[in-house]
């Protein structure tokens, strides 16, 4: 009795389900292709726009915004700030809904999997030359086939700290290629009352940001187009490079150290500027290690690889346009007007962060800031994510093979071999 | 012979008594020893989130770790209420929270009831389906009450907030074990005295269920007030975010790179307050509702 | 005899209109869900597809395979297993000692212990994964206390040897409190002469516990089995927040690889991980429900 009831209640529910779900995968879904109408014309845009972005850029936006409102009166503006690790989500309920904002901003390693689940149009013609653009910001706006959908708004990248005052003891200065890196690794930790010479993202905080980098360096790249490009020389070498600073002790690979940059444990890593803004806090509540002061922090661009380079990871955000909105000219209207240089500069002044359209690369007080003239001088030298949907799943893959080195239980030979097979497996998600 | 019979019973009778108090005294002391030192160790995280939530972020980070703030600072705490607008998304977590709770304790308690004490036909199959979704790990509707919300219409709305929050087995069952448990005779006497089902149920059985409503109501108000993920995906914009999405955007959003922590640890005591109020306030209750729900 | 028969229908229409608000809401937003998800399981459904979720093929067992013959999924399943082998009973058996210590102080201090006791399941699980993070440095507490006895600690949560025990040492934490208070309702359900009886048999603490508390306690031990298996299969929080399923996959858990697979927006592939999910906690409630019973 009680068993058939359980079948039919079933029956019943597959076949709704059957009904609701319908079947066949019909003709090509794809993203919209429907090259949308332009930008308004400047001082004619109107409704309302709504913008998301993400990792705290909303209050700042609004203030840019300000004069862009003024010159189009018909305009009225919204601004919602989603955290970094929600952008995806928040992007994959609203396509699914066909209900959000007008304006998307997504990190520059999170775009292409916005670009893939259809959440951008296309870009029109008249929003920005991409020629101005630093190439690599450009690389992760692009689309499948290499068609653009939406601009750079601002990059990053990351570059060198080390303890200038420990340093300076040793007798050493900031290293310019791999082996001086590890040189300065080694002697670091061997130095009397040192504890590791360096910190590097542990396989499980996405080693990619640095193998990445580090494969470029050695003349290598992720993928070529067609395919994943994984099991090669480069990337070994990249991965054996990596891996042997938490084999020979001078990384910490455990989840939890004492040793930090402040107190001398962990005397250099490679991150971004935002790092000095936290140890200028902790000097001024007093929470910082005695002895440790602003002149303790030395930055550099990073050590060049075998193949001559130094090329850093670059982030950022970009803008694009959501699939479903219904303003579009005037929401294209605002991000082209946020890519001149003007409005860059003044977005430097506001935020602080580095302009991606590179009209503006020379403006004078990022030139005359010696920590952003550094890192300016790194941004000639970079290599995007690869810009495809299925980078976050390859990304892990490298983060689990990559631990499996770190920890010499694989050699750096056959962790290529598998992450190569399975990222083939995967594709590249378009 | 009497004699020695009183001396023997009052001798047997001292031994029991002595044997009553004095390993009594000592095990009572053994066991508050024990229940001491677990709740310390229980407790440990709570009292760090509250001591973290008068310290700098910078403080937070710093190593070796302070345990009593260093610099003590309601910084936090203001920047809750003033930088921010908690009072936005607190009404908002109250409304979805307070609807939530009513309408769950009303239809699961009017579901349960049907299923305690009625005949109908479709009774059988309800109570096994029901009852076996209680066993559905929650990952598995995401995605498809996602969609289906989208297409109702429903992001960003209340109703979208609210109503997959109200489908819950949990209430079903708890309701309908205790309802069981109701004699018959009772029923039947309001029955002869010419009262109708609904009269019965709303002025006879409810009144008999406060205690397991309150303990429905405490745990239906707690997963819906530290709900996390739905109510992300389905706020759209800060006029519809709940207290703990709120929480979370502003605390990493502050400074954009990396997370506020003394910002969390005091948004995070700010959100435990009423779930603590409301559970020490009617924990009696709670405790009773369980033990009479028949599970005992 | 018409009479009786109108009689039933109007009492069979008066206990549709209880259940009715109740089936409703749950079939939209919980049978039509779980039956997608069911479907979706055996169809390419990606994020590529999220505009247009009707426009997929059916793939048959497909997913299922992928699923199952995945090395890392099938490492998440054992882990999962030895979570639930070692946490259940270990969960199960200090609650109900504790409740047992709790009903034997006055009810004051059993109600201050009792709302300290449930602190940790009202504590934001950001603010608990920052303190046992800390707890389980290489310096950090459980390190020093096993220093006291000369012994010298892992570096619990980054030795891939030690992180699923550190893991499910925390999990034992977080979940006692609702464990607890179960228990505690089944205690008060057991009629107060059976200890007197016991007291006046002169037997002892030990013997209470095993000869007679457990005994009357096994439904309650039953329900409480079934509740704490379900959750912890489920076991996602902890490895999430503390260890992303790392060291070498040492921590991964079921539900935490079917929650990547939505991240990477393989829909099809994580419904088919969570019905497998779902699989093995109704056939565990199957099992649990047929050993109790034959206890009792």
């Amino acid at each position: 009795m009680r068993r058939l009831t359980v079948a039919r209640a079933t029956a019943i529910a597959v076949a709704a389900a059957l009904v609701f779900s319908g079947c066949g995968r019909g003709g090509d879904a794809g993203t919209s292709d429907g090259a949308a109408d332009g930008p308004a014309p400047a001082g004619q845009a109107s409704g309302e726009i709504q913008v998301w972005t993400a990792g705290g850029h909303a209050d700042n936006l609004k203030k840019l915004a300000a004069t862009w409102l003024e010159a189009n009166p018909e305009a009225s503006l919204t601004v919602t700030d989603v955290p970094w690790d929600q952008v995806i989500t928040k992007l994959q309920t609203a396509t699914a809904a066909g209900k959000g904002p007008d304006i998307i901003m997504t990190g520059a390693d999170q775009t292409a999997t916005a670009i893939g689940m259809g959440a951008f149009d296309k870009l029109p013609g008249g929003v920005y030359d991409d020629s101005d653009f630093y190439p690599a910001a450009v690389d992760s706006v692009k689309g499948d086939k290499d068609a653009l959908y939406a601009m750079p708004w601002y990059v990053e990248t990351r570059f060198l700290f080390y303890r200038k005052d420990i340093a300076s003891q040793l007798g050493l200065s900031a290293p310019t290629t791999w082996e001086e890196m590890q040189e300065m690794a080694a002697a670091f930790k061997s130095r009397p009352g040192g504890t590791y010479g360096l910190n590097l993202p542990r396989p499980t905080e996405q080693p990619a940001q640095v193998i990445v980098p580090f494969v470029a360096q050695a003349g290598g790249s992720m993928a070529d187009g067609k395919q994943w490009t994984i099991d090669n020389k480069e990337f070994i070498s990249a991965l054996d490079y990596y891996a042997g600073y938490f084999k020979r002790g001078e990384a910490p690979i455990e989840a939890s150290t004492d040793a930090t940059f402040e107190n001398g444990g962990a005397p250099m890593f490679i991150s971004g500027p935002w790092m000095l803004d936290i140890y200028k806090d902790q000097i001024e509540n007093g929470t910082a290690p005695a002895g440790f002061t602003m002149d303790s922090v030395g930055y550099a661009v990073a050590p060049k690889g075998p193949a001559g380079n130094n090329n850093q990871y670059i982030g950022g955000g970009n803008l694009g346009v959501f699939s479903a909105s219904k303003n579009k000219a005037s929401a294209w209207s605002l991000v082209s007007w946020m890519g001149k240089t003007q409005q860059q500069e003044q977005w430097y002044d506001l935020q602080g962060e580095l302009p991606a359209n590179t009209g503006a690369a020379d403006y004078k007080p990022i030139q005359d800031n010696p920590v952003t003239s550094t890192l300016m001088t790194q941004m000639k030298d970079t290599v995007a994510t690869p810009n495809y949907p299925a980078w976050s799943q390859v990304s892990d893959l490298i983060s689990k093979y990559s631990e499996m080195v770190a920890r010499g239980t694989m050699s750096a030979e056959d962790a290529a071999k598998e992450i190569q097979s399975k990222a083939t497996a995967i594709g590249f998600g378009w | 012979m009497t004699t020695v019979e009183r001396r023997a019973t009052a001798g047997a009778s001292a031994a029991v008594s002595r044997r009553r108090l004095r390993p009594i005294r000592w095990g009572n002391l053994i066991i508050l020893a024990i229940l001491a030192v677990g709740l310390a160790a229980t407790i440990l995280p709570f009292v760090w989130m509250v001591l973290g939530s008068f310290k700098s972020n910078a403080e937070l980070l710093a190593r070796p770790i302070t345990w009593w703030p260093q610099a003590p600072t309601l910084d936090n705490f203001k920047a809750w209420f003033f930088e921010f607008d908690i009072l936005r998304p607190f009404l908002n977590s109250v409304i979805v929270a307070l609807v939530t709770v009513f309408a769950t304790l009303l239809l699961s308690s009017m579901v349960g009831w049907a299923l305690a004490k009625m005949n109908f036909p479709g009774k059988r199959a309800i109570t096994v389906v029901v009852l076996a979704t209680l066993f559905v790990p929650g990952i598995v509707m995401l995605i498809p009450q996602f969609v289906l919300v989208a297409n109702l219409g429903m992001v960003n709305t209340y109703w979208g907030l609210i109503l997959p929050g109200m489908v819950g087995a949990f209430g079903v069952f708890l309701m309908r074990q205790f309802m069981l448990e109701i004699p018959d005779a009772l029923l039947d006497a309001a029955r002869i005295d010419g009262a109708g089902d609904f009269r019965i149920f709303f002025q006879i059985v409810l009144p008999l269920c406060k205690a397991p409503l309150a303990t429905l109501a405490i745990f239906t108000f707690m997963g819906s007030w530290n709900g996390f993920v739905w109510p992300l995906i389905i706020a759209q914009d800060d006029s519809m975010y709940t207290l703990p999405v709120s929480l979370a955007l502003f605390s990493a959003e502050s400074g954009g790179h990396g997370t506020d922590f003394g910002l969390q640890m005091a948004g995070s005591f700010l959100i435990v307050i009423p779930v603590l109020v409301l559970f020490v306030a009617m924990q009696r209750h709670f405790i009773q509702g369980i033990t009479m729900t028949g599970i005992k | 005899m018409g009479s009786l028969a109108a009689q039933r229908r109007r009492s069979s229409l008066n206990a549709w209109i209880f259940v009715s608000p109740f089936v409703l809401t749950f079939g939209v937003f919980g049978l039509i869900p779980l039956v997608s998800s069911l479907v979706m399981s055996f169809t390419d459904l990606k994020a590529r597809d999220i505009r247009n979720p009707l426009n997929v093929d059916f793939v048959g067992f497909d997913n299922f395979v992928t699923v199952l013959t995945d090395e890392t999924f099938q490492r998440a399943l054992l882990n999962t297993l030895i979570f639930v082998a070692i946490g259940v009973p270990t969960t199960l058996f200090i609650a109900l000692v504790l409740a047992v210590m709790l009903n034997s102080v006055g009810p004051r201090l059993a109600t201050f212990f009792r709302v300290g006791y449930y602190t940790p399941v009202i504590t934001t699980i950001v603010a608990v994964a920052i303190v046992w993070r800390i707890m389980y440095q290489n310096t950090g507490v459980f390190n020093t206390i096993l220093g006291w006895f000369g012994v010298t600690g892992p570096n619990w949560l980054s030795d891939p040897n030690t992180a699923l025990l550190a893991i499910t040492i925390m999990a034992i934490w977080r979940n006692i409190g609702v464990s607890m208070v179960i228990f505690l309702a089944g205690l008060q359900g057991i009629p107060s002469d059976v200890h007197e009886a016991a007291a006046l048999d002169g037997v002892n603490a030990a013997q209470k516990f095993f000869r007679i508390t457990i005994p009357l306690m096994m439904p309650t031990i039953l329900l409480n089995a079934i509740l704490v298996t379900t959750g912890h299969m489920q076991f996602f929080d902890e490895p999430f927040v503390m260890t992303e399923g790392g060291p070498l996959d040492s921590t991964t858990s079921v539900a935490l690889q079917v929650y990547n697979q939505f991240k990477y927006g393989n829909y099809s592939v994580g419904a088919a991980g969570a019905y497998v999910l779902f699989a093995l906690i109704g056939i565990l409630a199957i099992v649990q429900f047929r050993f109790f019973r034959q206890r009792t």
